[in-house]
């Protein structure tokens, strides 16, 4: 059980970032609590409790899992460059982890359990130690169990060595989050027992008679006729909603009211990170324009919008310059519209920013079930016939590697759908954004300010299905769960190769990929955007470039907790240079273990100073 | 110009290209701004809001269009128009729609005159789009003086939004260190 | 046949499902992480790295009607429900349906399904167990093999066939549909056949279509899990089934008002 005196306990453990009294950390507080903008705690050595607290959420209290005793944890910041040290310290019953999101450690630093490391086991600590070569917006949060939604993240913010090329008089960290009052294991519980149970925007018979009027009867049939014969509904975009959900800008609802200050005229940078666990939200600060400068860390050429879509785990450093002294709403609408959270920016504390109200549900159409004839592309038409997409020539890129991964994913019971017409969709900005009556940001308007560190033209190029049974909460790449995957993705030290992603559902997902930053192919640029996470729409078909110049085993899942959780979710392995492409040289479980002198057997949570490999961008 | 400062005015130049060639920055003051499409526009000083109900009281100057005098009025507006941009004080443009139901007319698109520059001109784009969307539904032919209609379609709003980044606030662009940025991010190994 | 041979074949056919699956679990083969901690305690995370990825165990239990109903002035008390344990691959599924005699205070009906479940298709399990009825007596054992899934238009549905352990053979059809009229107001009309291979006259049952069964409900969600709700039933006998039920002086069919909770965890 949490007690008042458990919190303090756990907030005054002796760290070096221990959280003030008051239950959040000073950059998260809002103007009234005394922030005036962010609160910069510097150092090279980190002290980071993980327990339990109870937390107060509009007015409710609710069980959490937090760092150093605060919902978010703490901001980490520190220079790019400089070796840091992060003693984390479990107080659970249960084991943990922390994965420092975007950042290129060693990849035994990753944090993931199973795959960089065994875990951080109840009652024990783990010292993580890395210097990385990157500098921007970035976040941290529990690898282990459900923990992310219950409460396991913080923002980590890396200064640049140089002067940043970014000037702003005032910045504030904005944490995007969704909290569960229900424990995350009951809430998947009930996505596994009836997908549809939080979904309350279905079509009744009341939309049926409307449509019937506006369009007639003959089409209405039909298109009913045409989801339910697919068994899907145009109305599943979000699997958990504000049924489920209360949204929250740094911890705080909108009853809350959490608020930043400005000066009339002052530039101010807004560091916005989605760290919730199943929700997209679309952000906007209505009469407000943005000037996007970051998008996952990494700077931008400026763009201007209105409003932009930020999917799970990805983050966007923007600067506004209010010229009117008002209070201005800070929203951040869930993608299915279902909820938002409202936070206030203005001038002086005290003021309450007027909430819009909440805009039309978005619907799927035929184009997101992959079934949009109009927009067929038929250079990729070709790509349906899935026996022989493995030679399938891309012009100037053809398959050389015989090993390469092949997309003839099992169309399983895992599998409810394969779209039919897989289209480009990089151009627009995001489901229920294409019709707002102001600007919205799309992948393909952003271009990296420097140009992009490798141009070399892809060496090959590898399919990747995302797959999913919506009815049985299966979700999967090319149709395997990673409980039952029985090898790795490979990729080769050195080598550039081309991923394209296929969005066989109709659903959105966030995709990342640890270790590596990929270049979003929006065109045949050279500065391509370069992301860790990136939304595919439903029936979208999207390819990065990527270098593995980053050895070793990463994680690469949906960042939708509850889809990993169901198995959404594969390795890539970068192998060193000189390795065997087969996977299971002398490691599987049955052949004998390789010669080994006893001394290299690791003892737990020791590093073997392999930090050399690690480094490489 | 420091050869930096060139590169990255010439990286802008580059990217709003498109934009600059339909000379998109003027067509706002080319507009005639008395209708859209047959359908009337007017100017006006948000009086009071009320987000909650989507009505705004407008004090509005006088609109031909309508016939009507400068006055104070209560307006309903359509669905989709998120009034929480706008606060008391602000002068805005606006497009009317006959709400035949109830003979009165309604505010189908609204934009803010004191916005940002880009703000102001995609709203003004939305809101020609939608006043060409509401006379094409209704089978009507788009009149519009001063305008010709024929590039209308091919205005791509989406360069628009991208453009003329020279003005851009919060970037240096003439830091020496640009080039060596390059370098660094691009595999400079030596920090490990 | 009898029931001890069933329960054996039964008890096989489980243990070597659940060893099918077990063999699955494989560890992802070529781990570079190895080398940097203890082999033991990074496979013990692999394994639940797979475990808490697309491996997993849930429990779904619902009755889907716990009804009164009025039955012509015999009311009864209805419990018809099903719940499942297991993984995406595997689930043992349990299936009920209790009919209790309010008047003569007795059990009407009263059976139990027992059934491994394992996906066929996208959207269907295949099932085989045994059924056990304890009522109507003389109580029988089957061996049942059924499939259940949503047909496309979304109709729910379970088809099964059973042979019981005197060699008689029956099936049963259920077909739901949900209409919704509000996001919390559902209206859920139900069918039901049962059909016969062979006379039964101790359990009173002809060849044919013995009994058919279609009802109308509709229920408010008050929350997705819990949700009461009215309706009505109407049962029927047909062809010889009929004549056994008019023999004893029964009726044959009878229109029931109903009301009672849906409720699932």
């Amino acid at each position: 059980m949490f007690t008042r005196r458990h919190l303090l306990r756990t907030a005054a453990a002796g760290s070096v970032m221990t959280a003030s009294a008051a239950l959040l950390p000073a950059w998260a507080r809002s103007a009234n609590a005394g922030n005036t903008g962010i609160f910069e705690s510097r150092g090279t050595a980190f002290d980071l409790t993980i327990g339990h607290s109870a937390v107060n959420i509009a007015g409710h209290t609710g069980h959490a899992i937090t760092l150093n005793g605060t919902l978010p944890g703490p901001l980490i910041r520190f220079r790019e460059g400089e070796k840091v040290t992060l003693k984390v310290n479990n107080t659970l019953d249960e084991d943990t982890s922390i994965h420092w999101h975007g950042l290129l450690v060693p990849f035994h630093m990753d944090g993931v359990p199973g795959i960089s490391f065994p875990g951080i086991k109840p009652k024990s600590s783990f010292t993580y130690e890395f210097a990385v070569p990157q500098s921007g917006t970035y976040w941290y949060h529990s690898h282990s169990g459900l923990q992310e939604q219950q409460g396991h993240y913080a923002p980590l913010i890396i200064d640049p060595a140089d002067a940043d090329p970014v000037q702003a008089d005032r910045e504030y960290v904005l944490v995007l989050s969704d909290w569960s009052f229900e424990h995350p294991h009951k809430v998947y519980a009930r996505l596994k027992k009836d997908a549809a149970v939080y979904n309350f925007q279905q079509r009744t018979v009341g939309d049926f008679v409307r449509d019937a009027r506006d369009n007639g009867l003959g089409p209405t049939l039909s298109d009913r006729a045409s989801w339910g014969a697919m068994r899907m509904s145009p109305t599943d975009i979000s699997d958990v909603t504000a049924a489920a959900y209360t949204y929250l800008i740094n911890g705080h609802a909108t009853e809350d009211n959490w608020t930043a200050i400005f000066n009339s005229g002052e530039r101010i940078r807004l560091r916005i990170i989605n760290a919730s666990a199943m929700t997209i939200f679309n952000f906007r600060i209505p009469g407000l324009p943005m000037t996007v400068v970051a998008a996952d860390g990494l700077h931008v050429q400026p763009v201007e919008t209105d409003e932009f879509q930020i999917g799970v785990a990805e983050t966007y450093d923007v600067l506004v310059t209010p010229t009117r002294a008002r209070a201005f709403a800070l929203v951040a609408e869930s993608m299915e519209r279902s909820g938002q959270v409202v936070a206030t920016l203005a001038p002086e504390t005290g003021l309450v920013a007027t909430a819009p109200l909440l805009r039309e549900p978005p619907v799927l159409t035929h184009r997101d079930m992959g079934m949009d004839m109009s927009s067929m592309d038929h250079g990729s038409m070709a790509g349906m016939d899935h026996g022989s997409m493995a030679g399938m020539d891309h012009g100037s890129m053809t398959i050389s590697d015989p090993v390469a991964q092949t997309h003839d994913h099992r169309m399983g019971v895992g599998v409810d759908n394969v779209a039919m017409v897989r289209v480009s969709r990089i151009d627009e900005p995001g489901l229920g954004l294409e019709s707002v009556p102001h600007r919205a940001l799309s992948y393909s308007q952003l271009r990296s300010l420097v140009s992009n560190p490798d141009t070399r033209a892809p060496g090959r190029e590898m399919e990747i299905h995302l797959t999913g049974n919506m009815e049985r909460y299966m979700w999967s790449f090319d149709g395997v769960k990673l409980s039952e995957i029985t090898s790795p993705i490979i990729f080769h030290e050195g080598e550039r190769l081309r991923v394209t992603l296929v969005n066989d559902t109709m659903m959105t997902h966030p995709i990342h990929l640890h270790g590596m930053f990929f270049d979003l192919v929006v065109d045949n640029t050279d500065h391509k955007p370069r992301k860790h996470t990136v939304i595919v729409k439903p029936a979208e078909r999207l390819s990065f470039d990527v270098t593995a110049d980053h050895v070793g085993d990463w994680a690469f899942h949906c960042h939708l907790l509850f889809h990993m959780h169901a198995g959404m979710m594969q390795v890539v392995s970068v192998l060193p240079r000189g390795a065997s492409d087969i996977a299971d040289t002398g490691h599987t479980a049955d052949a004998p273990a390789p010669a080994q002198p006893s001394e290299e057997r690791a003892q737990p949570y020791v590093q073997v100073d392999k930090q050399h490999e690690g480094h490489r961008r | 110009m420091k050869l930096s400062h060139l590169i990255i005015a010439a990286a802008f130049g580059f990217s709003a290209a498109p934009a600059l060639a339909l000379e998109s920055n003027n067509m706002a003051a080319e507009m005639d701004h008395s209708g859209a499409c047959g359908l009337p526009m007017g100017e006006g000083k948000v009086a009071g809001l009320d987000v909650k109900a989507s009505k705004v009281t407008l004090n509005h100057g006088p609109i031909a269009a309508l016939g009507w005098d400068a006055m104070a009025m209560d307006f309903k507006v359509a669905k989709g128009i998120d009034l929480s941009a706008f606060a008391e004080g602000d002068r805005v443009h606006i497009l009317f729609v006959e709400d035949t139901k109830s003979a009165s007319y309604r505010i189908e698109a609204i934009c803010a005159l004191d916005a940002s520059e880009g703000l102001y001109e995609a709203c003004m784009g939305k809101m020609h789009e939608t006043a060409m969307a509401i006379t094409a539904k209704s089978g009507k032919a788009c009149e519009m003086s001063g305008m010709d209609h024929g590039s209308m379609p091919e205005m791509d709003h989406s360069a628009m939004k991208s453009m003329d980044h020279s003005q851009m606030p919060g970037m240096k662009t003439d830091q020496a260190t640009k080039p060596s940025e390059t370098e660094k991010i691009s595999g400079d190994h030596s920090q490990h | 046949m009898n029931r001890t041979h069933y329960l054996a074949a039964f008890l096989v056919l489980s243990l070597g499902m659940a060893g099918y699956a077990k063999a699955q679990d494989a560890p992802i083969p070529g781990s570079q992480a190895e080398a940097y901690w203890d082999k033991d305690a990074f496979k013990a995370s692999q394994d639940a790295l797979k475990e808490e990825h697309g491996g997993g165990s849930t429990l779904f239990l619902l009755a889907d009607r716990f009804e009164y109903q009025t039955n012509e002035g015999l009311p009864a008390l209805f419990l018809g429900g099903q719940g499942w344990w297991g993984t995406d691959e595997n689930r043992l599924w349990i299936k009920s349906e209790i009919d209790y005699d309010l008047d003569a205070g007795r059990f009407e009906d009263a059976e139990i399904q027992t059934l491994w479940s394992r996906p066929i298709a996208r959207y269907f399990d295949v099932q085989a167990g045994l059924r056990h009825d304890f009522k109507p007596g003389p109580s029988r054992t089957y061996a049942v093999l059924g499939v259940q899934g949503l047909a496309p238009y979304w109709f729910e549905v379970d088809g099964a066939v059973f042979l019981s352990e005197k060699g008689d053979l029956s099936g049963r059809l259920e077909a739901e549909y949900e209409f919704r009229l509000t996001q919390r107001l559902i209206l859920q009309p139900r069918a039901e056949l049962n059909l016969a291979a062979q006379d039964v006259p101790e359990l009173e049952t002809g060849a044919g279509i013995s009994t058919a069964e279609a009802g109308l409900r509709l229920r408010y969600e008050i929350d997705r899990q819990f949700a009461p709700y009215v309706g009505v039933n109407w049962k029927t006998s047909a062809g010889e089934t009929a004549d056994y039920i008019r023999a004893r002086g029964d009726d044959t069919e009878s229109l029931s008002f109903v009301t009672g909770i849906r409720l699932w965890f």
